[in-house]
């Protein structure tokens, strides 16, 4: 390797003598680069939005009486001989209470496992909310109000009130935004509500929170266990669901086994329960690769262009090189090496811009009442694009280059001399 | 004398459009220290030998040894190592690399070579333009030079590595008499001071009566090879 000085300096002095060309080319793959960052870290950035707001909002793990027809009927069990057909038509399930027993011992053995990073119980009541002459239908969930914070981060979702207000206040309730909006009240207001017994109960709003899901925001509201297992006249015992966050996301599916073995309930881990949105970040992250590939190799094609014109530009100096002693391979690394340059410029070049592009996103304002705590454009400044772009820089300037650099490589000296 | 470069019944065809014979057994040896011109009309062949003998043609039949050495049958990389080596090169439109300097373009050739450091060839270098002549050209880009110190660069960058033979295609046929007679002086002296042998395809009668041998080329042949008084 002897020659691969030499090689460097005509590299060098090749790239510098063509200086505009080296900018055009290199630029190609600045803005391919660039564009890449700015766009994955962006798209990324509001898949991991969505991903959090998603797991803001539903635990790692949710237990629950799941309400199922027994597979196996009774006249089944009983009739078992070979000559005998068993048809129970249209099985019911039994009526069976829907709260989880021994809620409460449960939960202290949950919280007691190292892997859980908190665990809530819940009560769920079905109300009907009162408002003029109207009804809205929805549902008022009875938490413990602190640890479900520590979950779900509830005081930050709170727009009005406050978290302690309604531990204070007896009947006192925290109302989902869209449904305070549809029913004109503020903090401190009165609402009624209708229970399913048939039994009108006021309550109190004591703080209204937004959590960005209509679907919750315009039904629900929060009140603390007592208060919900009072609604429904059950025991301080009554729980139906409990919710848990772990320490490590990624436990949940395990864990949730674990959990329904155990206990004999369901026990639903998150992905379960957001496949749908899950999909939809797949679907995303698909989108965004299959652009910035489209991006990159566009600016491959930039540096084939301009290495192929350079190669015919440099016939004759080819010519001269493989006459005074240059082979085929030292003529291919030439043009390589000025291909990879061009990449190596133009991807260094490319990472700043995109670094650049990225807080020029993140620093535009961009709020939205649904999303509260959201200030400007999301953005993710994840090292990994930075890698991916500036190996994806070099891989596309060096098959760019290979072709051009064969053909160098392959020139016939003779003829050009001889002209 | 002993020889160094020795061509046995050359035969080279051109095929397109029509095939053509335009070699015709051609044999023939150049002496150590010799100074030889190849003369004859456009289209003689004369060329085409002479990028046969050095060794960027291989399509040819017939065989061919500088050195002793066979080259006929070689690979073309290991062919551009040997001319790294073995052979200079004046072109009749001197070639150089624009882009380079005066000096990088004589250095070239010794840098891949890579037998001496940068520091000792860019000394050498320097010698060899001061023996051209053009010392105070040498950081100049080869662009900004005149034809005949283009040629002279030309010829410091064949001398760059000692070769054993130096091949001329017209080196003067670009130059005006009084270049082309201070060229003629330089390749004269290379000759018989340093002993390395000198094959020139030439149209210039007064410069090849001046070689030590003539070698007349009509229609693929050689129609006679003389030594001049």
């Amino acid at each position: 390797m002897k020659s691969l000085g030499v090689i460097a300096q005509i590299v060098k002095t090749h790239l510098l003598s063509r200086k505009r060309q080296t900018v055009v080319a290199s630029l190609g793959v600045t803005f391919g680069i660039g564009l890449y960052i700015a766009m994955a870290g962006f798209m990324n950035g509001s898949n991991k939005l969505t991903e959090d707001l998603m797991l803001s909002g539903t635990p790692h793990i949710h237990i629950y009486n799941d309400v199922r027809v027994d597979t196996q009927q009774v006249a089944q069990r009983v009739f078992t001989g070979k000559e005998q057909l068993v048809v129970v038509h249209n099985p019911k399930p039994q009526d069976k209470p829907k709260n989880i027993k021994d809620g409460m011992q449960i939960l202290s053995f949950i919280k007691n496992d190292k892997r859980v990073y908190g665990a809530s119980p819940r009560v769920t009541s079905q109300v009907l909310y009162n408002y003029g002459v109207s009804e809205l239908p929805g549902t008022i969930l009875g938490v413990d109000l602190l640890e479900e914070n520590k979950l779900f981060a509830l005081r930050d979702k709170i727009t009005e009130g406050t978290l302690e207000k309604v531990l204070a206040t007896d009947n006192g309730i925290m109302m989902g935004g869209g449904l305070a909006d549809k029913m004109n009240v503020h903090v401190n207001d009165h609402v009624t509500v209708t229970l399913t017994s048939g039994t009108k109960i006021t309550l109190t709003v004591c703080a209204i929170f937004r959590l960005g899901f209509a679907f919750v925001d315009n039904v629900q509201s929060y009140a603390t266990v007592n208060t919900v297992q009072k609604l429904l006249h059950k025991d301080k015992l009554y729980i139906t669901d409990i919710n848990i966050k772990l320490n490590n996301l990624n436990d949940a599916k395990e864990y949730s086994k674990e959990l329904q073995a155990q206990f004999g309930y369901t026990a639903d881990d998150w992905e379960t329960t957001n496949a749908s949105v899950l999909v939809g970040i797949v679907l995303r992250n698909i989108i965004t690769y299959t652009v910035s590939v489209a991006m990159l190799i566009v600016a491959g094609f930039g540096i084939y262009n301009i290495m192929t014109m350079m190669m015919y530009e440099k016939m004759k100096d080819i010519a001269i090189l493989k006459a005074i002693g240059f082979d085929a391979y030292d003529i291919r690394r030439i043009f390589l090496g000025e291909a990879l340059a061009l990449g190596v410029i133009g991807g260094c070049v490319g990472l700043l811009m995109g670094l650049l592009l990225s807080l020029l996103l993140y620093s535009i304002p961009y709020k939205n009442e649904y999303l509260p705590g959201m200030e400007h454009l999301p953005m993710d400044f994840s090292m990994w694009y930075y890698i991916v772009g500036i190996v994806f820089a070099l891989a596309s300037s060096a098959t760019a280059g290979w072709f051009p650099a064969r053909k160098a490589a392959h020139v016939d000296p003779v003829i050009i001399i001889r002209g | 004398m002993p020889h160094v470069l020795h061509a046995e019944h050359i035969n080279k065809y051109y095929h397109d459009p029509v095939t053509f014979q335009v070699l015709n057994d051609i044999s023939l040896t150049i002496n150590k220290g010799e100074f030889v011109s190849i003369v004859g009309k456009s289209g003689c062949g004369k060329s085409t030998l002479l990028y046969i003998l050095s060794t960027m043609d291989t399509d040819y039949k017939g065989k061919l040894e500088i050195n002793g050495e066979l080259i006929t049958g070689q690979q073309q990389n290991y062919l551009a190592h040997f001319r790294n080596q073995h052979i200079g090169f004046i072109f009749q439109f001197h070639f150089l690399l624009q882009e380079f300097t005066v000096l990088q373009n004589v250095m070239i050739p010794a840098l891949k070579l890579g037998v001496h450091t940068p520091r000792e060839i860019e000394q050498r270098a320097m010698e060899k333009l001061t023996l051209m002549g053009i010392a105070d050209q040498a950081n100049k880009p080869a662009k900004n030079l005149s034809g005949g110190q283009q040629q002279r660069a030309a010829i410091a960058r064949a001398l760059i590595n000692n070769p054993t033979i130096i091949i001329g295609d017209e080196p003067t046929g670009n130059l005006d008499s009084e270049n082309s007679i201070i060229v003629f002086d330089i390749l004269h002296e290379l000759t018989h001071t340093h002993g390395q042998s000198i094959i020139i395809v030439t149209h210039d009668s007064e410069f090849a009566n001046r070689t030590d041998r003539i070698i007349e080329m009509h229609d693929g042949h050689i129609v006679s090879s003389h030594s001049t008084e």
